[in-house]
């Protein structure tokens, strides 16, 4: 009789263990799948909340001939807030970077909100009157890093 | 064996109903957040699609160096007139709007509903005599712009 006893004590705790483990790793898996989710709704969110626009007038883009910048104008559209650190936004002139040298707001705002409009100032040289540009620009949420982009064609003014 | 049994199939139930509880908060918080981005971007498209204004006269003063504009709001969306940036000649200077004297239909508003003039003055701009801004663009608050290259300069 005592030897039935422990047998079924020994059954019991390896039936708890065993349920215990199965138990730990569909809570682990479900927490696992549940963080991902929560990750992908983040960036469909960022995504749909992060919009820029091209201001300028397509005509008559600023080229500054004796600083090699040329100035555009980008407002934020949607509801997040963009970086405005010039390392951030990705400037492509004709698919050539054209590194942004500075960015400020037009309003003189800390943040670029929405509505905001960003003067950005990218060094491009060689840049003259009558040619036809194509400008893409990216800016991305400070929050989520979602990126909205824009692009426009263009002629420049030189200044 | 009968207890072990009915001990081990409580625990994963337990687990279980803990999975689903957290599954089903996070699906729906995330749910939420996604279904609210995506109304607000329709509502935006929506508002952007029923949006247009027109420029209908643009004339600078030599003597008080004071372009002024009056701009319809010819769709049918409510503007926030404050939202509005004016580009001359290719640069930015809605700084140099007097936001005091913006006039709605005669009436000092920032709510520009359809239908209604938009009327701003832009102060302290300095053109050789004789000349003025060539191309003007008016951009609303939500992007919606247009242009016009007739200045009229009075004598």
């Amino acid at each position: 009789m005592p030897g039935t006893s422990a047998a079924h004590t020994i059954w019991f705790i390896a039936a708890v263990l065993v349920a215990a483990v199965l138990a730990g790793a569909v809570v682990g898996i479900t927490f696992s799948i549940s963080k991902g989710l929560e990750n992908k709704g983040s960036q469909v969110e960022g995504a749909l909340s992060t919009k820029i626009k091209i201001i300028n007038d397509p005509k008559n883009v600023p080229f500054y001939q004796s600083t090699n910048t040329v100035t555009f104008y980008v407002e934020n559209l949607g509801y997040s807030v963009l970086n405005k650190n010039p390392s951030s936004i990705v400037v492509l002139i004709n698919g050539m970077v054209a590194q942004p040298s500075t960015v400020t707001l037009y309003s003189g705002a800390p943040t670029w909100k929405t509505s905001e409009v960003a003067i950005i100032n990218a060094t491009a040289p060689g840049l003259s009157q009558g040619q036809d540009y194509t400008l893409w620009i990216s800016a991305s949420d400070v929050k989520t890093g979602a990126a909205a982009t824009d692009t426009m064609d263009f002629n420049v003014i030189v200044n | 064996m009968g207890v072990s049994v009915s001990a081990a199939v409580a625990i994963i139930f337990s687990g279980f109903l803990v999975s689903a509880s957290i599954f089903f908060a996070v699906f729906d918080s995330t749910v939420s957040k996604v279904l609210d981005s995506s109304n607000r971007t329709y509502d935006d498209m929506y508002e952007r699609a029923h949006t247009t204004i027109a420029i209908k006269n643009a004339t600078y003063d030599h003597t008080t160096l004071t372009l002024s504009l009056d701009i319809m709001n010819t769709g049918s969306t409510g503007i926030d007139a404050r939202a509005t940036q004016v580009i001359l000649d290719g640069v930015l200077r809605t700084s140099c709007v007097d936001w005091n004297l913006t006039i709605i239909d005669g009436v000092s508003s920032h709510v520009w509903a359809p239908k209604t003039m938009l009327s701003l003055e832009l102060k302290q701009l300095t053109y050789p005599q004789g000349e003025g801004p060539q191309r003007v663009k008016a951009v609303t608050g939500n992007g919606i712009s247009d242009y016009t290259t007739d200045v009229y300069i009075p004598p």
